[in-house]
């Protein structure tokens, strides 16, 4: 699985501090293959998206896009103002399957004249499947990342297209795991923008509201859960961010090859890192970062970083703690408030002393 | 990096060698019916045949996909989808087809149209209204009028209802000679589940009665469906023939980023 | 617990190469006898069981797989439902308080689905939607603040100790355990680090979940010598992959109670609520409630559940009440004067004075000993000689034996749970008796429609705004 896309534009905004995170996705490593060069050795740990996570997601849309993407025109058409058995649909699946090469520009182009034939006020599908889209990430015309809703749909009362996702993760009592929707909401902030981009093509911008419906599963087999649509103004901030990111990381690694070509994996020291408890589970370089700051309080997790300072080592907090004086007023409050903290858990200064020693 | 190591180490090298393995041995196939074909020719009768025995099977060369689709769009009477053709074949005949087969399928086609090896039929797209675009995955034949290969706004209802209507009454009439009669039930069924009116229960099968709800709703709709597609197969009919088989040529707005490669770096 | 005491625990547990307690008591009851733990395998994004080992901790489990999780036919279930309903009966036998082990949230998760699927699953056995509901009042149970009937390994661990690692890392039970039962002569960073690479939230590890993957396909193929043997070994992983889940829940139960802490001293009215709502709902199948009336007893019993609970902890912990103290809601103070006319009788007015910096405490708080014994509410505050006095009146405690004694020194915490249930029962049987539109309607009711008078408002505005 390489880092292109938007999957690429999630992970760096759940990150925007960390440079080197943005630079894998601007070059679109493949991670496994980008930790070896990296590390000399194979990434130990699980990889990937399971066997029975794809079925299922596959299953999941198949069922809902069969018979002329019946499951979806029944959640979707009452929500959005059509009579669901009118609603024409478009399946860009079915249309332009392959192969991965063409594809995405040819599919681009027929989203394209879709979104033109809308400002024209001519004919436009309600629902489009797999359209396709380009989010601008910098001023050059291959400065781009393709983003692809699930689909789209066609909001009668506001006149323009809906990003829309399909998640097959489980909703009970109509709530989702909030660590799953995380990642959805950020998805849909890059399709977002990645619309309001094409929609300014066409003059259509404004039409582009801050929302996304995301049709998901319920604990019964591939029915769907009623759709919700949430506002996500947050969501569209966060990949704001992350684009402005990666436009700072792309100057910086020209920069770093101004004086010659070299791969990322040679320039990994060179680029501004920003471990977080987060990274943990998101990125395959977590524990190499966090080796790389052993002894510091950043991995004793963010509120430790928070309070210490990323970049402070514990031992100059154990020895603040034993007794050497502090050599700034913040080292000096710090030693107040922990001395403090001790107390709740039932130490004293001296025991304190005595456990650390 | 170990080229080596790279491709065939991932999962993604191994599924396009996969790919390629079963483009080719489909390849051999089809050129190896040809020569039995030729060989069945010239060949002199069976003995078995002049004592009344019933001859032995010829050599078991599967039918050529081409065919098959073909009949199977002939069975179907409308224009189907390549998973609709795929699951069809397989009950109806017995014949297992794998998805990638469809996209070569189309090369084919394509390849015979233009070498100008005629064919008394082609397998063709489903050509969008408005502007001829090659639906890839929808499949018709060429000695279908044009208006029956169009796709309409309205035509996404009408095909599902024309393949619910004709499942059923295959499902219904083919008894013994399907391979597979259940799965043709079940084919069926999935597809009448999204009929209105009609709630899917497990194992009941209401074959007629979907049927007849399918042949009212086309009775009252494909009417409008029909006139458009009409007026869009007279816009399409200028095309050149090749275009209106096998849809409007499309190319890239522009050249894609390619994986690894960063303005100004290297491909890692 | 605050960033500050967390960090500064988080450095003291790395420097020690173990995990530090920050409780002084148990937060959970002696397990009572017997106990049922449940160790679920699912399939991972379809949350469906493939195989559970469950039974007694104390014993060798019993294993159910399913070579085929997602048929229809759930058969393989039956001998779990039985169990679980065995042992729901046999505690409901000995009024106990039940008790289910599990090793980390996503087991409560697949039992929680359990619950949903089968419930009312008119497709499956008596035995499956008994079993379907006894899940759901587990799942339900769990939802409570302080209640004693699910324990949840992982949860309950990381509620009393801090490790050296970020806390991301401790969601792993194994990372976690790692610092909790450190493996003698090495890093516990390092195992825990070894340990995360193996999951533990109840799926197969990766390459035996992509061969039973695989192995499903040849299964599914029919009844020859070839499926045969896939299910063989399928059943086989399966069966392996829930006795490594029971191993570590057990080892994680084993690791709790080696912590060796004293029984919190207040959670006999916790235990009592938990045995009462567990033992009522997993014996019989509640429909969820869905109207004002029954959702508003549903908020009451969580608020009084977490009532209780906060008042179990800050009076009955050490830790957890000098965590209350930094906030000022729980105090030191001595008693500098009792002014009670009449022996044991009301009212009695008890003035405290206290040096402690940090106090939210104002008119009308209530505060209570943390001997539970006394209570009162706080009718004036003020400062004196770098001091600050409070005045309560005695709701509680007026009893010679027990109202307290000028000298006494003793904290004071602002955790008073009242069970006010009854009481508003009778305010809801009134609310569902008068079945107002405005509160069981859908939709807003339109102004007017109950047919009162028209009134000019600005007319009345004008007239008041002239003073009339």
């Amino acid at each position: 699985m390489t880092l292109s896309s938007t999957r690429g534009l999630v992970r760096v905004s759940k990150n925007p501090d960390c440079h080197l995170q943005a630079a894998m996705a601007l070059e679109r490593v493949r991670e496994p293959e980008f930790y070896r060069s990296v590390t000399g050795t194979e990434y130990p740990g699980e990889y990937g998206e399971r066997v029975s996570a794809r079925r299922r997601g596959a299953k999941f849309e198949a069922s809902l896009r069969q018979n002329n993407a019946a499951g979806l025109r029944q959640v979707l058409g009452p929500l959005f103002g059509w009579d669901l058995d009118s609603m024409a649909v478009r399946d860009f699946g079915e249309e332009v399957p392959g192969p991965p090469t063409t594809m995405r520009t040819l599919r681009l182009t027929r989203t394209r004249r879709i979104l033109g034939d809308l400002a024209a006020g001519r004919e436009v599908p309600q629902l489009l499947i797999q359209p396709q889209l380009a989010l601008p990430t910098g001023s050059g015309p291959r400065q781009l990342e393709f983003v692809s809703p699930d689909f789209m749909v066609l909001d009668s009362a506001a006149g323009i297209y809906v990003p829309g996702e399909e998640k097959s993760f489980i909703l009970r009592d109509n709530v989702a795991e909030p660590g799953d929707l995380d990642l959805t909401r950020r998805q849909a902030g890059a399709q977002i923008l990645a619309l309001r981009a094409e929609s300014r093509l066409v003059g259509l911008a404004d039409r582009v509201a801050n929302r996304a419906v995301f049709v998901m599963a319920t604990p019964y087999g591939m029915k769907p859960a009623p759709p919700v649509v949430e506002q996500l103004d947050a969501a569209v901030y966060e990949i704001e961010r992350a684009v402005a990111t990666i436009a700072t990381v792309r100057e910086e690694l020209a920069m770093l090859r101004s004086t010659g070509d070299a791969p990322l994996e040679f320039l990994v020291d060179e680029i501004p890192t920003h471990l977080q408890e987060e990274c943990h589970r998101t990125c395959i370089l977590a524990a190499y970062c966090e080796a790389r700051q052993a002894d510091s309080a950043v991995v004793l997790g963010d509120g430790a970083a928070d309070l210490l300072g990323a970049d402070m080592r514990l031992d100059r907090v154990r020895a603040l703690l034993q007794g050497a004086p502090p050599a700034t007023a913040e080292e000096r409050e710090l030693v107040a408030r922990l001395t403090v903290a001790g107390r709740a858990l039932g130490l004293e200064p001296d025991d304190l002393v005595r456990e650390l020693a | 990096m170990d080229s080596t190591e790279d491709l065939t180490d991932t999962v993604e090298g191994l599924k396009a060698q996969r790919e390629e393995l079963l483009r080719a041995r489909e390849q051999i196939e089809m050129v190896l019916t040809r020569i039995d074909t030729q060989l069945d020719q010239l060949a002199p009768p069976a003995p078995a045949e002049e004592h009344g025995e019933p001859s032995s099977p010829a050599r078991s060369r599967p039918r050529p996909l081409r065919l098959m689709v073909l009949d199977g769009l002939d069975d179907l009477g409308w224009m189907t989808f390549s998973r609709q053709m795929m699951l069809y074949l397989r009950a109806r005949y017995g014949r297992d087809v794998s998805p990638t087969r469809f996209s070569s399928l189309a090369k084919d086609e394509i390849a015979a149209f233009t070498s100008k090896r005629p064919r008394s039929v082609y397998l063709c797209h489903g050509l969008v209204h408005d502007r001829g675009e090659a639906v890839k995955r929808l499949w018709g034949r060429s000695d279908w009028p044009l208006e029956q290969r169009v796709v309409a706004p309205t035509t996404g209802r009408i095909q599902h209802l024309k393949l619910t209507e004709r499942l059923c009454e295959i499902a219904r009439t083919a008894g013994d000679t399907a391979a597979d009669s259940e799965m043709l039930r079940f084919l069926a069924a999935d597809h009448a589940k999204d009929l209105p009116g009609v709630k899917a229960r497990r194992g009941v099968f209401e074959l007629e009665r979907w049927q007849d709800i399918a042949l009212e709703l086309l009775e009252e709709l494909e009417p409008r469906d029909r006139e458009r597609r009409e007026e869009a197969a007279e816009r399409l009919a200028r095309l050149p023939e090749e275009q209106q088989l096998f849809g409007v040529p499309e190319g890239p707005l522009f050249p894609l980023p390619t994986p690894g490669r960063a303005a100004g770096g290297r491909p890692s | 617990m605050n960033a500050t005491t967390e960090t500064l625990g988080r450095v003291l547990a790395r420097h020690q190469g173990r995990a530090l307690p920050i409780r002084s008591t148990f937060a959970l009851s002696e397990d009572p006898s017997p106990v049922f733990a449940i160790a679920p395998i699912k399939m991972v994004a379809e949350e469906i069981v493939q195989a559970i080992a469950f039974g007694d901790p104390d014993g060798p489990p019993q294993v159910v797989t399913r070579w085929n999780p997602l048929s229809r036919d759930a058969g393989d279930l039956e001998i779990f439902a039985a169990a679980l309903n065995d042992y729901v009966e046999a505690v409901a036998r000995g009024d106990q308080l039940p008790r289910f082990w599990l090793p980390h949230r996503s087991a409560l998760t697949v039992v929680e689905l359990l619950g949903h699927r089968y419930r009312t699953n008119q497709m499956a056995s008596d035995s499956l939607r008994r079993m379907g509901w006894q899940c759901r009042a587990i799942a339900e149970e769990a939802t409570y603040g302080g209640q004693q009937a699910v324990a949840i390994a992982g949860e309950i661990l990381r509620a009393h100790v801090l490790t050296g690692q970020a806390p991301i890392k401790d969601g792993h039970l194994g990372a976690l355990l790692a610092w909790v039962a450190p493996v003698a002569g090495r890093d516990p960073a390092e195992v825990a680090d070894e340990q995360a690479l193996v999951p533990a939230s109840g799926v197969l590890e990766r390459s035996i979940d992509d061969r039973v993957e695989g192995l499903r396909r040849e299964a599914k193929r029919g009844r020859g010598p070839v499926a045969a043997r896939a299910r063989a070994e399928i059943e086989t992983r399966l069966t392996q992959g829930a006795l490594n889940e029971w191993e570590l829940l057990l080892e994680a139960r084993r690791a709790f109670w080696s912590l060796g802490l004293p029984e919190g001293p207040g959670l006999g009215p916790l235990v009592a609520e938990s045995k009462r709502r567990s033992l009522y709902r997993l014996q019989q199948d509640l429909n969820p409630p869905s109207r004002p009336h029954s959702l508003a007893r549903l908020v009451d019993d969580h608020e009084y559940a977490a009532d209780l609970a906060e008042d179990a902890d800050v009076r009955g912990d050490l830790h957890v009440r000098e965590l209350a103290r930094r906030k000022g809601r729980a105090l030191l103070a001595e008693v500098v004067r009792v002014e009670q006319p009449r022996s044991s009788r009301r009212p009695c007015y008890v003035t405290l004075r206290t040096t402690q910096e940090v106090l939210r405490v104002r008119q009308g708080t209530a505060l209570r000993d943390i001997g539970g014994r006394v209570e009162g509410r706080v009718e004036d505050v003020w400062e004196a000689r770098g001091a600050t006095l409070l005045r309560l009146e005695l709701t509680r405690g007026v009893q010679r034996s027990r109202v307290p004694v000028v000298g006494d020194v003793t904290d004071w915490v602002d955790t008073a749970p009242h069970d006010l249930r009854r009481r508003r029962r009778e305010v809801h049987d009134a609310m569902q008796a008068a079945a107002s539109p405005l509160v069981y309607d859908q939709g807003v009711v339109g102004v007017g429609t109950s047919g009162s008078p028209s009134v000019d408002l600005l007319a009345v505005a004008e007239r008041l705004r002239r003073g009339a």
